[in-house]
């Protein structure tokens, strides 16, 4: 063997390891965390996603639907989206309340709680000890833009955090990076939301005097500028005074995050789309329509 | 047994791994805990040459960082390229050809793989995924994984070969 055909295998490992660098230096250089190269690759692999969790739905489906259970199955199905979209409507109206009571102008604000959204799929999900983040079905094409607000009936799930023109990836509010302004009903206590990465959130910032109770149930603030307000965010577990002025609160959030399938994102309201495509934290969202939470 | 697995052959493992893992991805996430991209790699390491093992293992570490939306790509590229290499030079230098001695090798090359790849990403300040008890499940599961892979695909490969020593 010569010295050159022995040191190939060499070469081409130091060759394959520098293009690895490079890619990785490309990426961490990229501000929205979209580069051309992560468009390109997620929406290669989001037509067989889709395929895929098709597939299984319809097995699903097949399953479900055995004869006699297909009324009852489409009926189920018909009641738990009007059920979903009326939790979350039933949560902004409360919120409304409150805020009549409170403040003289309510109607000003008041369309800070409508929200215009579309109905997504989760296709692809991390790994459990990786992060936490989800892949959708829906893209740009469908108005969805980086850090626009990703919710179920339930609850907040998280934010855009990049989005292709057929797919987009959800970052959890569990994530460690992740924060959210926070209200606690009944307290009325502003503070902000955030994940520690294991599926149980901090609410920080909320004063020793407050008086915060187990069960007590947070909501957004709209204070970050990316969640309308008045949306629920979870529920508090564990309030205790800490040693810096402010409780240590834990909070479970009211989304499962393991079992989403269904969700809306928010996006820009069609006229604001046609004026420039500005980004959902910037629009003022409106009432969901046609989502199935 | 003939050292090489061809180009076709690496070709449907990577095909079958990335349908596979797009399954995974869609329905079942906690089955990751079994890096399936990592003992392909090394299976295709361990039977061909250095050259097959790297480029197999940046394919199916590329694929993987994309499939499980992985903050930053080309990490499991790495790790996966340096398994595949390394796997052709440890077959010419370990006998690892028992069940149990190469469980333990796969789990340990998935040990090292998820401490790689999570202290590239607190590098890179793209999160803090979990250590250790993450890290020894993956091998655990990794390793007992990749020894049922590695008995039976052998035995759907080789059927005519004597196994009786193994």
């Amino acid at each position: 063997m010569t010295g050159l055909a022995r040191r190939r295998p060499l070469a081409v490992l130091l060759g394959l390891l520098l293009f690895h660098l490079l890619l990785i230096s490309v990426q961490v250089q990229a501000e929205d965390n979209q580069t051309l190269l992560r468009s390109i690759g997620l929406s290669v692999v989001t037509p067989f996603a889709v395929v895929i969790r098709g597939a299984g739905d319809g097995l699903n489906w097949i399953l479900d639907h055995s004869a006699y259970l297909v009324g009852v199955v489409e009926e189920k199905k018909q009641l738990q989206s009007e059920l979903d979209l009326l939790r979350l409507e039933n949560q902004q109206l409360r919120e409304l309340v409150d805020l009549a009571l409170r403040s003289p102008n309510y109607q000003v604000l008041a369309g800070r709680y409508e929200i215009e959204s579309v109905p997504a799929s989760v296709i692809l999900r991390k790994p459990p000890f990786l992060g936490q983040r989800l892949g959708i079905d829906l893209g740009r094409l469908a108005g969805i833009m980086p850090n626009a607000p990703v919710f179920t009936s339930n609850g907040i799930v998280g934010k855009i955090w990049s989005a292709n023109p057929i797919s987009a990836e959800v970052e959890l509010i569990t994530n460690e990076k992740s924060s959210v302004g926070a209200l606690i009903e009944g307290a009325r206590q502003m503070g902000v939301v955030q994940g520690d990465g294991s599926g149980i959130l901090q609410l920080h910032y909320i004063p020793n005097a407050a008086e915060v109770a187990k069960g007590a149930r947070v909501v957004t603030s709209g204070s970050d500028q990316i969640f309308p307000k008045g949306l629920p965010i979870g529920v508090v577990e564990r309030s205790v005074p800490g040693d810096q002025g402010y409780r240590e609160i834990t909070v479970r959030p009211f989304v499962n995050f393991s079992q989403i399938e269904e969700l809306l994102v928010s996006v820009p309201s069609l006229e604001s789309r046609e004026k420039g495509s500005a980004p959902a934290s910037e629009s003022r969202p409106r009432l969901p329509r046609g989502g199935t939470g | 047994m003939s050292r090489g697995v061809p180009p076709t052959e690496i070709g449907a493992l990577f095909a079958a791994c990335a349908l596979i893992q797009l399954i995974l991805g869609s329905f079942l996430p906690r089955a990751f805990y079994i890096d399936l991209p990592l003992i392909l790699t090394l299976y295709i390491g361990w039977y061909s040459d250095p050259v097959k093992g790297a480029v197999s293992g940046t394919l199916l570490g590329i694929s993987q960082d994309v499939i499980q939306l992985m903050p930053i790509w080309g990490l499991n590229g790495i790790t996966k390229t340096l398994a595949g290499f390394s796997a052709s030079y440890l077959n010419r230098w370990i006998l690892a050809e028992s069940n149990w001695a190469r469980g333990i090798l796969i789990g340990c090359v998935a040990f090292a793989d998820h401490l790689a790849n999570s202290l590239m990403i607190r590098v890179v300040s793209m999160g803090s995924p979990d250590l250790l008890p993450a890290g020894l499940w993956k091998a655990v599961l990794t390793g007992l994984g990749g020894t049922l892979f590695f008995h039976f695909y052998d035995r759907f490969k080789y059927p005519t070969r004597d196994y009786s020593r193994m």
